[in-house]
């Protein structure tokens, strides 16, 4: 059971708890029940009772501090889904009951440049309540309380065990597929994992010609089924050769181990190719670096994404559901929190630990 | 007068009273250039034999015949890739050019027109794509050059011949990325204030965007500020670079600094959605390390940038003539070439070395 209180969210018994968290009092330390009583919700927002939560690697590196010292406790999770259970006076486009989905981001200011251009998930405004995981409690709990711009309606055939992922390893590979589509362009997935598989299907229902690269000669069969057109395994370097400024477009979605993997997988752009970005690693991992020779003279981009606009989660959702892109998850009990985030840790989930709520806020009363 | 080595292609002669041309050669990666009187062995039917009129010299030069990019290359070597000339015979299948026309050449000699990049334009980026100066070709160290018609500029009317012929090169490797990646309201960072950077924030000052010029020299204030700049900020001082960090939707740098901590304050200078343009290049195997965190966060274009295409080297030249934008230039004789190299060797040179080759070559019987 958790100890450390958290400013906003009174820790209370069980069974006088509105909502229970798995919280972390420190880095690499296991998660604790944390039963808890909301702060009073504000005009603007929404409180969700969840159905089922994603977890995120992202999440374990904040908890780690893996890129910047955080507080403690830490209730992290972005990958949130379920139903409207009370909501401000101010909302308008939810009633209690509804379906709806969220992300990385919890608010913008709707007023900044970049937020009237469309880049409202860019929004430097909000400091400490731009992100749904921290510093305030995100998606590892029975149920959520943030501003309801940031929710996303999620359509009944959307299988609910499978939507979370989609809610950020959906729109993280989606938004910038989208921003750089062209029905004639070659595109390579590396990485066929959590982001991986579902940028595939993304890709492939877009239209565009899609392959993908992977370590693993074994997933072929499976990056095939998703719409990959072919299959390239990193580790062989004749197929890389042959494949040498093959794309228009490569998406990474796995994290090169060395500089020389990292430069390996720019040689299969094409000259004037656009090189995206998606994953931040932990900051003592590989330093990505090409030689100068190879960005100017080939003329080629790296270009940054960061999950999507707001609008562009309704687009990958609808898309999603139009096309019945899910992805492939495993899925654990509220009160199994700690083996999925183990496995996420340690292990290799296949491809998105998924955690069930169900009855937890009943149960976990008695 | 020393016995002159032969060229795989052209034949030299024993003096300029046979030549087709003379040319000032490397005979090896050290030492002074040297006088090559030589015949042209032939003019293919597309080829377009220009008098040069004015050469631009460009560090490239340097890089290429002293060795440093490539240890193994042939002498002798003639470089330089900015030409401002004008056409002296042309080859029998020649048709966009006639004798007497006013051309340019830039660094590339060849385009193949068939590959999927020249289709779509980037004609640099083709694999075929061979430099004006290579071991079998000479560049404009010469008081003549023959290039492959597709390959050749016209000069527009009112261009400035004199002060124009580095356009050829530094001009259109900052024209063409700010082109490229600009919208006219956009706020814009020139970082590194030389040869390529008193050009880009010409450029973007006339292309209509806020330019604030990034150097070590806060001494020519005056100077920068009349070439466009609004501001003036320090390259490298990390405090104050990180001070303007966002601030800019466009940022070419024509720069490479070893300070890491300096050169990602370089890339933080980008405003979140902008794009950031790498044109400067360290002469040795250096890699280029990306701020990815920044990049992602960001959501922010780093981009590398290799001259321009042909059409965007054509629109630079009419551009530039219809907004009189130019080099600031030290202007050398042709018997000069040694001194002129050498001062841009040593990066002397404010901003660019031009030798006026026309006067010479026509003095001396050259143009026949």
């Amino acid at each position: 059971m958790a100890t450390k209180e958290h400013s906003l969210y009174k820790l209370v018994t069980k069974e006088q708890a509105e909502a229970f968290a798995w919280s972390f009092e420190g880095p690499n330390t296991e998660a604790l029940l944390y039963p808890f009583v909301f702060p009073p919700i504000q005009p603007h927002e929404v409180r969700i009772q969840q159905t089922y939560f994603g977890l995120c690697y992202t999440d374990c590196h904040l908890v780690n501090q893996d890129w910047f010292p955080i507080n403690y406790p830490s209730v992290p999770g972005h990958e949130i889904l379920g139903h409207v259970v009370m909501k401000g006076d101010q909302v308008t486009q939810f009633q209690i009951g509804d379906l709806v989905g969220a992300g990385f981001i919890r608010d913008s200011c709707g007023n900044c440049k970049l937020c009237i251009q469309g880049n409202d998930q860019l929004c430097g405004q909000k400091g400490d309540e731009h992100f749904i995981p921290l510093p305030k409690f995100g998606g590892f709990a029975t149920h959520v309380q943030f501003p309801a711009k940031w929710a996303f309606p999620i359509p009944n055939t959307i299988p609910q065990h499978l939507a979370p992922p989609l809610l950020c390893a959906g729109i993280t590979v989606f938004a910038p597929l989208k921003r750089y589509f062209n029905p004639n362009k070659e595109v390579a997935i590396i990485g066929i994992g959590g982001l991986g598989h579902l940028a595939i299907k993304f890709s492939a229902a877009m239209g565009m010609r899609t392959s993908a690269i992977s370590t693993s000669p074994d997933k072929e069969q499976e990056a095939k089924s998703y719409g990959a057109i072919d299959f390239i395994v990193s580790k062989n370097p004749e197929e890389m050769a042959k494949a040498s400024g093959r794309f228009d477009i490569i998406l990474s979605c796995a994290h090169a181990s060395t500089v020389e993997e990292f430069i390996d997988q720019t040689k299969l752009l094409k000259n004037g190719g656009d090189f995206i970005m998606v994953g931040i690693p932990a900051l003592t991992k590989v330093e990505l670096q090409l030689p100068f020779y190879s960005l100017v003279c080939r003329q080629i981009s790296f270009v940054g994404s960061l999950v999507g606009s707001r609008q562009e989660n309704y687009e990958m959702i609808e898309f999603a559901n139009k096309h019945k892109i899910y992805p492939t998850c495993e899925e654990y009990e509220f009160e199994n929190f700690k083996t999925a985030y183990d496995k996420l840790l340690n292990g290799r989930p296949k491809y998105r630990c998924v955690v069930k709520v169900g009855n937890a806020p009943q149960t976990l009363k008695q | 007068m020393q016995q002159l080595p032969a060229h795989s292609v052209y034949l030299v002669q024993e003096s300029k009273e046979t030549a087709d041309a003379v040319a000032y050669a490397f005979l090896s990666n050290t030492g002074e250039p040297v006088q090559y009187p030589y015949k042209y062995p032939k003019i293919a039917d597309d080829d377009v034999r220009i008098r040069i009129l004015f050469t631009g010299l460009c560090h490239s030069d340097c890089l290429h015949s002293r060795g440093l990019w490539d240890p193994y290359i042939k002498y002798p070597s003639c470089p330089g890739h900015e030409v401002v000339g004008e056409v002296e015979k042309v080859g029998t299948g020649v048709t966009k050019f006639k004798v007497g026309d006013k051309v340019g050449c830039n660094p590339q000699r060849w385009m193949c027109q068939t590959c999927e990049l020249c289709k779509k334009g980037d004609n640099q980026l083709c694999s075929q794509n061979i430099g004006l100066y290579d071991d079998n070709n000479f560049g404009g160290y010469s008081t003549h050059i023959q290039v492959a018609e597709r390959m050749v500029f016209r000069i527009p009317d009112g261009f400035n011949d004199a002060l124009g012929s580095p356009l050829l090169c530094a001009g259109v490797t900052v024209f063409a990325p700010l082109k490229r990646y600009y919208k006219p309201n956009y706020s814009c960072a020139v970082i590194g204030i030389g040869g390529l950077g008193h050009l880009a924030v010409q450029y973007a000052a006339k292309l209509g965007m806020t330019v604030t010029a990034f150097t070590t020299s806060k001494n020519r204030e005056q100077e920068i500020k009349k070439l466009g700049a609004s501001n003036l900020s320090s390259s490298i001082d990390v405090e104050s670079l990180k001070a303007e960090q966002g601030k800019y939707d466009i940022v070419i740098n024509t720069l490479y600094i070893e300070n890491e901590e300096v050169f990602k304050s370089h890339q933080r200078l980008t405003a979140p959605t902008g794009t950031y343009i790498q044109v400067g290049a360290p002469p040795s195997k250096v890699n280029f390390k990306l701020d990815h965190a920044y990049i992602i966060l960001n959501q922010i274009r780093v981009a590398g940038s290799l001259i321009g295409n042909y059409d965007e080297t054509q629109e630079m030249l009419e551009f530039s003539a219809q907004n009189n934008v130019y080099p600031i230039v030290e202007t050398f004789e042709f018997e000069e070439f040694p001194k002129a190299f050498d001062r841009m060797e040593k990066a002397q040179a404010k901003f660019r070395c031009v030798v006026n080759v026309g006067k010479w070559a026509q003095a001396n019987g050259l143009w026949k």
